[in-house]
């Protein structure tokens, strides 16, 4: 077999897992050196593939071949030659950092001399150095990604092999990942990985877009972009939440999403449906836009779920209150002499949206896990639903919903047998029961699924489950700590809308994420760092008010090269990749100096100006807080 | 509180039952282990293999080496031609014991001097070599006496075995096997009740929910109780049909007893669990409470031959007193009156397990 | 299949330091064999003594006092009730107040005085079959001397006098201690594998730390060998404990070559260890695992082992089901080394079924781990 020039070859692979087809024949080749995405819904067989690659899952059919060796017939040449990154956080907790990445580089027989350079190397470029005695449980989420890229990648691999690595991954260690990625790449490794990101699918220089075990399409995402085509209305307009209802109702479910601030529509007809548009809302911008990876998510179907009807069954679901939901003041929380959620006070009316934003381990899940009585407050005062927090935190529990980061239902129940018993524990039985389990059932779509057991879920199923069983109850108040994350497009869209309901029907909704076009959905947001709430305001006033940075986006190809460079221009803070271009934050405006920098090297680049993006505004306050940055 | 609990007892008895692995170590294997254990545990020493080094050669001496194996307890299995040979059988176990005739044997009976057999045990196993020598004696002196005229005795000692007239071992040995199963695979599950959902995160979820500490440790325990009572009972069945052991008091209050037994060992397995941070930790835990408990129980140690500061300490041992509830209501047929005091240290142990346990376990994250 | 010894070394070192972080896992795979033994040789012994007796004494003479204080003053019993009649004191014995009876009757005094032969009614506890039967024996022993006191006058000459004189060897004073401390090496060790070793390959399962590790070149033997040395030196550890507590506090002789018996230890160490690890690798479930090897591994181990219970005794077909559990044989040679002081000449037999049982394990672990997902 000779790998040619390709990395990673896949002939047919086919896997059944009992009567479902996880992986129907799919075929397809890496190129070295390059980074190949596989995106795709919850389900459609991108983890499956990724398993069988790293010679860990036997196919029923077809052969993957890494550097030309069969992944079933040379197992141990195929595992030396490549690393691999599973979903699940694989690395033992109980050991430190430096313990785990000794481990691995003993299993892949690093060569003793350079060893300690190189793990030293990794530490730095990473950032990790400073944690490398800390016993890996106790790290918060970004960095345990980054321990196990460290991991995978201690023996200097010819390929990787990535499931999902960034979910959960706030913002700021996001681009720290990927700044660690495009550097291997520049070192000519290989790079395959599934992403739940569609703006780090559009960095890759193919892409795979994955659907019912199949390629259903494949190449560059501008050619994926190009091929489906798909045209794009942008609409933006003051804030209307209930738009996009309307919109769906004008011009058909499957059509209309939100993204941001924005509306998105896709038509085959822009001229058309703009004076269409401009008819319904005068008052809105409507212009043509580039379309995105998202887009094309958004038309291969699973939309349909947030049709009207399932979203019609939250009117009649909860009691409108009105008034204060929540009001805390002082809540602080200390672990040892470590402080993990400092003096945050909070005044949240009925029916409010209200968003946590924040690196990981800033304290973000401390704050709702005290919120809901679960944690308690070290010092602070307050209540929750009218009832004391300090006095009496089990009364607060029968009034709100919570849905923890991690999954924490049972995976040996099946679907409705979950379901029931949060029904049960929650004082509901009989016909009530029935009527709320069906009502829960149809809402996170989950009817079709019932029987099946829990552990077989996948993705964002399992999230819908959690929050079906969380909202069971009707509560007034509920706490969603990151619901969304590692969740398809089409999951997190039926999220929100479910989200944007029940604030409609008199809920107040908390909620924590890593995907900044979602904060844009929040009627507030509250940004926390280490303990600290920075910054707390809508999301307009947050990118416009407190912004003080100016950001300038490059489109360029090869955006990675360029960033070095451009960082040492005079007054720019910080350069980093955004989609597939780059955002530069400065602090007047200086696209002539960058401009300049682009002309001088003779290289076809677009500078402009734009308005800052959630994500910009987040790590710009981030940095600010943390003095400066890096 | 209904609700909660029955929502509680159908997830756990799913969670416990779905899995067909589970469902034979919950019911099939308590009663497997009863079946091969109560015929393997017997203190009655039967079959012993002896050697015989006879030096007299004599007709006397031909006749005990009958006798002994007559008796029905010793089998002649060897003849060796010196004590050194013994020796040797001895360390290879062929034999457990050995009778040797000194030259002069017959001579001494016959002169009326007397005569002396050496008997010589393997005290390995300690308790089997005072059987034997126990055995050796009777068959000696039985021998002897019937060389001798009869002397009426002035006093017979008229002895009854109550309870047990055959003394046979299985009265005792089955349901104080039935009283440790139960305390094995009750613990055992239970222990990993709590801790497994701490484990997993799924703790979590339940407690943002209103359900109060007592509820979920109650709805924890019931569906334990119910496998706990089946398998009982099942255990109870199986020794009548194969063993012969009928139930001689009140079947109620053996329920009584069994019950609170069951509610002992799951409070504390709860506690157990409430405490422990790993499932390996848990089982390591039960598994140190378990062991000192079947040891201090008095089931294979009697109670009575332990210094006296360890038998005062056996009261904190909860199985002492469902063993000797237990047996007392299954073989001596005793009344709750004759119970009272294995009762209520019972039921002290009952309800302190259940509401430390209830009391560690925390509704909060730490 | 190759070995690398890096990757071992990794392994073990990984699975030690797994073992150090969980210290409470640590202190109980230690304490348990010293519980055990400080136990055993503390507390418990199966030599009966001080049987609680009581006493219906109708006569209430000189001569019935005697005889209840010649029970009193021997070691066996301890006369520790008063009973009105055979009905008070049966309920004595339900009670678990007594185990042995005495009925004495009102005209006893009078017949001894006379010479008449007379009757002592003797109850004894049945319900605990082994103790009723030594509870008999020291009854008719007693019977013996107090006959002999009586008629000390009445010389037996037309009797036969033959004496026995017992011995038992390798343990002169028949102390259960000396039986009891090679017999906890056995629990002990089936223990450290029942318990720790069928949950380190269902944990990686289930915490899902194996699906990283299966991507890594480490090899079966690898895997298993990595998880078996830390397992085998606590094992190691606790026999040196072992052995050094019973020497030290409780005077167990150790007869024979202590490097055989660390031998004969290490090779049924590493087949229980194995056996677990089987147990662990077939299961994926940390509850399974160790549910099984608690059934197969430490209740037989107690029961089936001849330890307590010697296995000549019990009836033939659980005698050969006791050739499937490897406690047996090692039990059988602890006895021999450690109070026979027999060396390898003469257990060999057992040791060449425990090596074949130890062999069966290695093999069958590595054979079912698979180094694949589902």
């Amino acid at each position: 077999m000779n790998g040619g020039a390709f990395a990673v070859s896949a002939d047919g692979i086919i896997k059944r897992y009992g009567g479902t087809c996880a992986v129907d024949g799919v075929s397809l080749n890496v190129r070295r050196g390059g980074i190949y995405g596989l995106i795709g819904p919850d389900g459609a067989g991108k983890t499956t593939m990724l398993r069988v690659i790293a010679g860990i899952l036997k196919p029923d059919g077809g052969e993957a071949f890494v550097c030309g060796h069969s992944c079933e017939r040379e197992q141990i040449a195929v595992k030396n030659s490549i690393a691999y990154m599973s979903q699940k956080f694989g690395l033992y907790p109980d050991l430190t950092v430096l313990e785990n990445i000794k481990l691995y580089a003993d299993l892949y027989g690093v060569e003793k001399h350079g060893m300690r350079e190189r793990i030293d190397e990794l530490l730095d470029f990473s950032y990790m150095k400073p944690f490398r005695h800390r016993h890996a449980g106790k790290l918060s989420g970004g960095m345990k990604q980054k321990l196990q890229l460290i991991c995978a990648l201690v023996h200097k691999p010819e390929v990787l092999l990535l499931d999902e690595p960034t979910n959960g991954v706030d913002p700021v260690s996001r681009r720290d990942f990927w700044r660690i990625l495009y550097g291997l790449v520049a070192e000519g490794m290989t790079i395959l990985m599934s992403t739940a990101y569609l703006d780090e699918a559009e960095r890759c220089n193919v892409i795979g877009l994955m659907h019912k075990g199949k390629i259903i399409a494949e190449g560059t995402p501008e050619e994926v972009v190009e091929k489906s085509g798909i045209k794009v209305l942008s609409v933006k307009d003051g804030g209307d939440r209930s738009l996009v209802k309307k919109l769906k109702n004008l011009l058909g479910s499957d059509r209309v999403h939100a993204y941001g601030d924005r509306l998105r529509v896709l038509t085959s007809d822009i001229e058309g449906d703009t004076e269409k548009l401009l008819g319904f809302v005068p008052e809105a911008v409507v212009e043509p836009d580039r379309p995105m990876l998202e887009d094309i998510f958004m038309s291969i179907g699973g939309n349909a779920d947030a049709d009207e009807n399932i979203l019609s069954l939250i009117a009649g679901g909860t009691g409108g209150k009105t008034g204060t939901a929540l009001d805390v003041r002082g809540l602080t929380k200390r672990f040892g002499d470590f402080t993990a959620v400092n003096n945050i006070s909070l005044t949240v009316p009925y029916g409010e949206i209200f968003g946590f934003l924040g690196p990981n381990g800033a304290g973000k899940s401390t704050t709702i896990k005290m919120l809901c009585g679960l944690l308690p407050a070290t010092s602070g005062e307050g209540m929750v639903g009218g009832v004391d927090i300090v006095r009496s935190p089990e009364t607060i529990k029968s009034k709100i919903g919570y849905m923890s980061q991690k999954f924490s239902l049972y995976e040996d129940l099946k679907v409705y047998e979950n379901i029931d018993f949060y029904g049960g524990i929650y004082g509901l039985a009989g016909a009530e029961l029935a009527k709320r389990r069906d009502w829960s059932l149809k809402l996170a779509g989950l009817e079709d699924r019932k029987n099946l057991m829990t552990s077989e879920l996948v993705g964002g199923w399992r999230q819908r489950l959690a929050l079906a069983c969380a909202i069971l109850h009707k509560p007034s108040i509920v706490f969603l700590d990151e619901p969304t994350s590692g969740a398809d497009p089409a999951s997190r869209r039926l999220f929100w809308a479910i989200i944007n309901e029940l604030a409609g029907s008199g809920v107040t909704v908390f909620v924590s994420t890593h995907y900044m076009e979602e904060a844009e959905y929040c009627d507030r947001l509250a940004l926390i760092f280490r303990g600290d709430m920075i910054a707390m305001g809508r999301p307009s006033e947050l990118k416009t008010s407190q912004m003080q940075d100016k950001i300038i986006e490059v489109l360029t190809a090869d955006p990675f090269s360029h960033m070095e460079p451009l960082s040492k221009l005079d007054g720019v803070l910080d350069v980093s990749l955004f989609g597939a271009g780059l955002h530069v934050r400065t602090v007047g405006a200086q696209e002539i100096n960058i401009k300049k920098y682009f002309t001088d090297k003779n290289i076809d680049a677009q500078v402009q100006r734009i308005e800052a993006t959630m994500e910009d505004v987040f790590v710009s306050m981030i940095e600010r807080a943390d003095g400066g940055g890096k | 509180m209904i609700i909660k609990l029955k929502a509680m007892l159908v997830k756990e008895l799913k969670q416990m039952l779905r899995d067909p692995k589970m469902r034979m170590i919950v019911f099939v294997f308590p009663l497997l282990q009863l079946m091969v254990f109560s015929f393997a545990l017997t203190m009655d020493v039967k079959n012993i293999d002896i050697a015989v080094v006879d030096y007299d050669r004599s007709a006397h001496s031909r006749e005990l080496t009958d006798s002994f194996e007559a008796s029905g307890y010793f089998v002649v299995q060897h003849r060796p031609e010196s004590t050194e040979d013994v020796k040797k059988l001895l360390d290879e176990g062929d034999v457990r014991g050995a009778v040797v005739f000194p030259k002069g044997f017959e001579k001494g009976i016959l002169s009326g001097r007397g005569a002396s057999v050496q008997v010589i045990a393997d005290g390995t196993m300690s308790n089997d070599a005072g059987i034997i020598m126990n055995y050796a004696n009777g068959v000696v002196n039985t021998y002897a006496a019937g060389k001798s005229v009869k002397v009426t005795e002035a006093v017979t000692f008229q002895q009854r075995n109550l309870f047990n007239p055959n003394l046979l071992s299985r009265f005792y040995y089955v349901p104080g096997l039935i009283t440790l199963m139960m305390m094995v695979t009750g613990m055992v599950l239970t222990s990993i009740a709590i801790v497994r959902e701490k484990e997993i995160g799924t703790i979590e979820q339940v407690m943002v929910t209103p359900i109060s500490r007592t509820e979920f440790i109650i709805g924890k325990t019931v569906p334990f109780m119910l496998t706990g009572l089946i398998t009982t009972t099942l255990m109870f069945i199986l020794a009548y049909f194969i063993f012969g052991i009928a139930v001689k008091g009140n079947i109620f209050l053996l329920f009584a007893v069994v019950v609170m037994s069951i509610i002992t060992y799951l409070g504390l397995a709860l506690l157990v669990s409430a405490s422990a941070r790993t499932q390996q930790q848990a089982l390591l835990t039960s598994f140190f409470l378990m062991m000192p408990s079947a040891l201090l129980s008095g089931y294979i140690f009697p109670v009575s031959n332990m210094p006296e500061p360890v038998q005062y300490f056996t009261c904190l041992v909860p199985m002492r007193w469902s063993l000797e509830g237990i047996i007392g209501v299954v073989i001596k047929g005793a009344t709750a009156a004759e119970l009272s005091k294995q009762l209520i240290w019972l039921t002290i142990h009952a309800v302190f397990f259940m509401v430390f346990a209830s009391m560690k376990f925390k509704k909060t994250l730490e | 299949m190759m070995v690398s010894p890096r990757r071992l070394k990794a392994m073990v070192i990984k699975e030690f330091l797994h073992i150090l972080r969980d210290w409470r896992s640590l202190f109980l795979a230690i304490a348990i064999p010293v519980m055990l033994i400080l136990l055993f040789g503390y507390a418990l012994n199966t030599d009966l003594k001080n049987i609680p007796t009581a006493v219906v004494d109708l006569s209430d003479t000189p001569q019935s006092r005697e005889l209840v204080s010649l029970f009193d003053g021997s070691a066996y019993f301890s006369v520790s009730s008063r009973a009105e009649g055979y009905g008070d004191m049966q309920s004595l014995m339900r009670k678990k107040k007594a185990l042995v009876g005495i009925i004495i009757k009102k005209d006893f005094a009078e017949r001894v005085l006379r010479g008449e032969h007379t009757e002592i009614q003797v109850l004894v506890d049945g319900s605990d079959a082994n103790t009723g039967r030594m509870a008999l024996n020291y009854v008719q022993a007693l019977s013996a001397i107090y006959n002999a006191k009586l008629s000390a006058k009445a010389v037996q000459t037309d009797g036969v006098r033959i004496t026995v004189l017992p011995r038992a060897w390798y343990n002169q004073g028949m102390v259960s201690t000396y039986m009891i401390v090679p017999g906890i090496l056995a629990i002990v060790m089936a223990v450290i594998a029942a318990m720790l070793a069928s949950v380190t390959v269902a944990r990686e399962w289930e915490t899902g730390t194996m699906e990283q590790l299966i991507s890594t070149p480490v090899t079966r033997l690898e895997l298993t060998f990595g998880k078996f040395i830390p397992l085998y030196c606590i094992g190691l550890a606790d026999i040196i404990i072992a052995v050094w507590l019973g020497r030290l506090v409780f005077g167990v002789p150790m007869r024979g070559n202590p490097a055989l018996l660390f031998f004969v230890a290490t090779m049924f160490l590493t087949g229980v260890l194995f056996f677990g690890l089987l147990l662990s690798i077939t299961m994926k479930k940390q509850v399974l695992a160790n549910q099984i090897a608690l059934v197969t591994g430490f209740l037989p181990t107690m029961i089936l082992s001849g330890f307590v219970f010697t296995i000549a005794n019990m009836p033939l077909p659980i005698q050969f089901l006791t050739y499937i559990f490897p406690a047996r044989y090692f039990v059988a040679m602890l006895k021999s080394i450690y109070l026979k002081g027999v060396g390898i000449e003469i257990i060999y037999v057992n040791f060449l079924f425990l090596c074949v049982y130890t062999l069966i394990m290695i093999v069958a672990a590595n054979r079912r781990l698979k180094l694949r997902l589902n």
